[in-house]
């Protein structure tokens, strides 16, 4: 059974239609690519597969059940999923720890401090685990907003250009960061981009939003 | 990145070279406005010490009953703050989450929020005394009638302020949070910790504006700090007496509004650029639920009592007609007074915020002195107006209509200020940049960049000031001309020397005037900011 499925999924903003009868399946570890240009609709699929917006049409099913209709959509932490946004969305009242631990609820407090400090060695945020989202870079805060998508370990994992402000270096360290990670939990992973050197190996499925229409 | 390190951009910060003539002359103008009365004050008061009267320093030290007095008006007010707060974060989760074609409706609570607590308290104390709730002999009394009613008087005010405050929280934080957590920890762990200092800084505000507030109490048979001020006044009247008794008020609201101003400056969190914040309706426990329809029944009472009370007794005494002939040279005095107060305070307002929100000047010390005035006792304005204009050479202000505008240019020009600094803020400072790279002249600018985009804080700006001024009492009774009185006294005469379905009448028409301004400015507000939105996130 497909972990994600997509039927026929429509989406505008007023007159401009940003999606439009879109499909896609995704099976247990199956790895999505959405390639398009800027404006093209790929964040509001991400949002949609999230249960953060309502479609305009079609449905969305998460393990062959309906998890968004134009009238109803299963709320967004029911859906077992880990985001990472286009921008890191980091909670400033908290510091980088507390945002990783933030999703581990079920853990005890010291299980979650294990499993958020072994993310942020492999991702070489080491000692900055106090620090608060203002006293971060731009790349910091990006690879923090990674750790904390995947602390969870969820089972779908939904990435917005999770490598934008990051050098070579991070990007490779990030990389091989989710590497790991996938081929040691099998999430369903869609991953949204711009650029098609991100996504040239590793997915087996690489969709590409065309742009939006106006009604 | 979303975090607080984003400096603020100013008009003009590259290439600054001081404060040209103009700005001084501003400041200048500005600052006679707000704190004139004080300089006279503080003169009469050491001309009164000078004189020989030292022993009346002692008033500004309270002891025996006027401390306890003073105990019992900061537990109350605690009480009102403490009640708004809770059913306006109640009432504005529910209007928050509402849809977003109904999006302009969240601002509707603002329009009844500068209609007078004594309006509000004539309407209470006729359901109260109806329903023989309180007192005896049908005298109704007490303080708890007093703090519900300065809560109600006080809850629009609330509404908005909570509504403004959870604006602030970022959309992508609640989302992010909302993937991992159910929507009620979301609002306990991100929303409101994020909103806290807004949210802290409003219960400050409504804190302060029930600590000066004498009407609703005195209505009641309730005595407050503020009523002993105005007593003493009334007695004396000696400037420097009621100044010096109200020293303790002076430093409570000092110290509220320095804290205030510090939480805000620590605030964490950036503005939303104008987005829906829920892309899905939150999913709230049902005693979340329960405890929101309950608040949303007492602001429908607060709205509805005043409403129907006051139209109920007009319609039924037939007062209607009989008050508004009569009183129609008042209701164009306080129209007049009320246009010109929010024709003055908009530019002066405008000024101000290009120095404070634009981080030119130092605004930490500045800015307290300048929100300052809105915190004091209205009747110690009125009473420094008088020291101040009422001498040979004042320019003969002094017994015009202009003395009610300048009082309420004291009290309410700094929120003018306030209302066009909290849109400032709204906008993506990537815009004033922007406009400063491709700007030919900077009048240019002003017409088609800055006024655009702070249109809604105009708007909101221009119907405070309106609204309040149109309400305003404290002041007024104390400055207005000599033959000629506003809606405001005519109420309150009627008020204190019976007449109610007179009163009734002309309540309802400042409620009516209140709420056109509130529903224009409103309206006005919400139809500015949709244009001003940048969209939804794609």
């Amino acid at each position: 059974m497909n972990v994600v499925e997509i039927r026929r999924l429509s989406k505008a903003y007023g007159p401009v239609r940003v999606l439009e009868e879109f499909s896609l399946e995704a099976p247990k570890a199956g790895r999505v690519a959405v390639l398009g240009p800027s404006g093209c609709g790929k964040t509001t699929l991400l949002r949609l597969i999230a249960g953060l917006d309502l479609p305009d049409g079609g449905e969305i099913l998460l393990h062959g059940r309906s998890a968004s209709r134009p009238d109803w959509a299963l709320a967004p932490h029911l859906r077992n999923l880990g985001v990472v946004f286009q921008s890191p969305a980091l909670w400033p009242h908290m510091s980088a720890a507390e945002n990783i631990r933030f999703g581990l609820s079920q853990l005890d407090r010291a299980a979650a401090d294990d499993r958020a400090a072994g993310l942020m060695r492999s991702l070489g945020l080491d000692g900055l685990g106090e620090r608060y989202p203002h006293e971060l870079s731009g790349g910091e805060a990006r690879r923090v907003a990674l750790a904390r998508a995947l602390a969870p370990r969820p089972e779908l994992l939904l990435l917005d250009e999770p490598l934008t402000n990051l050098n070579a270096v991070l990007k490779q360290q990030v990389h091989d960061v989710l590497q790991a990670h996938l081929d040691e939990h099998r999430p369903v992973l869609i991953y949204v981009t711009h650029d098609p050197s991100e996504v040239s190996t590793g997915f087996e499925q690489v969709v590409t939003l065309a742009g939006r229409d106006t009604v | 990145m979303i975090s607080s390190s984003v400096s603020r951009p100013s008009f003009r910060r590259s290439g600054w070279r001081g404060p040209g003539v103009g700005a001084i002359l501003h400041w200048a103008v500005l600052a006679g406005l707000l704190f004139g009365p004080w300089l006279a004050l503080l003169i009469s008061t050491g001309a009164a010490v000078a004189r020989g009267n030292v022993d009346w320093l002692l008033l500004a030290l309270p002891t025996g009953r006027r401390l306890s007095l003073l105990l019992r008006s900061v537990g109350m007010c605690a009480a009102v703050a403490a009640i708004d707060l809770a059913v306006g974060v109640l009432i504005a989760c529910a209007v928050w989450s509402s849809r977003r074609r109904w999006a302009w409706a969240r601002w509707l609570p603002l329009a009844l929020a500068a209609l007078p607590p004594y309006i509000h308290a004539l309407a209470w104390s006729e359901v109260l005394g109806r329903l023989s709730v309180m007192g005896r002999g049908g005298r109704l009394s007490g303080v708890w009638i007093s703090v519900w009613t300065m809560a109600m008087a006080l809850l629009p005010l609330a509404i908005g302020l909570a509504l403004i405050s959870l604006q602030t929280v970022a959309r992508p934080l609640v989302d992010a949070a909302r993937t991992r957590h159910d929507d009620l920890t979301v609002l306990w762990r991100v929303i409101l910790p994020l909103a806290a200092p807004l949210l802290g800084a409003g219960g400050g505000l409504i804190f302060l504006l029930s600590l000066m507030d004498y009407t609703v109490p005195s209505l009641f048979g309730v005595n407050v700090y503020a009523l002993e001020i105005f007593a003493e006044f009334s007695a004396s009247y000696e400037p420097a007496r009621a100044f010096l008794l109200s020293v303790p008020l002076l430093a409570i609201a000092a110290g509220v509004l320095w804290v205030g101003q510090t939480v805000l400056r620590n605030a964490a969190q950036e503005p939303v650029w104008g987005v829906s914040p829920w892309g899905t309706p939150p999913h709230w426990s049902r005693g979340f639920l329960l405890g929101q329809r309950a608040a949303l029944l007492v602001w429908a009472l607060q709205a509805a009592v005043p409403l129907v009370v006051l139209a109920g007794l007009t319609v039924s005494s037939g007062a209607w007609w009989t008050t508004l002939g009569p009183a129609g040279r008042e209701i164009a005095l306080s129209f007049g007074i009320a246009v010109a107060a929010a024709l003055i305070g908009l530019p002066l307002g405008w000024m101000a915020m290009n120095t404070l929100a634009s981080g030119v000047q130092p605004s930490g010390a500045v800015g307290w002195a300048f929100f300052l005035p809105v915190a004091l006792p209205a009747p110690l304005v009125g009473i420094g107006l008088v020291a101040l204009w009422n001498r040979a050479g004042a320019g003969g202000v002094y017994g015009t209509a202009w003395m009610p505008v300048l009082a309420a240019l004291a009290r309410f020009a700094p929120l003018a200020a306030l209302a066009l600094i909290a849109q400032y803020r709204r906008v993506d400072p990537l815009l004033w940049d922007a406009a400063r790279v491709f700007q030919v002249r900077d009048w240019q600018t002003t017409r088609r960049v800055r006024v655009p985009l702070l249109a809604p804080g105009l708007a909101a700006g221009a119907s405070l000031v309106f609204a309040l001024t149109l309400g305003e009492l404290g002041a007024t009774l104390i400055v207005a001309p000599p033959g000629q009185t506003t809606l405001t006294l005519r109420i309150y005469n009627y008020l204190h020397y019976g007449g109610s379905d007179v009163v009734a009448g002309l309540c309802l028409v400042m409620l009516l005037l209140t709420l056109a301004a509130g529903v224009l400015g409103a309206y006005a507000m919400g139809a500015w900011s949709r244009r001003n939105s940048l969209g939804e996130i794609r």
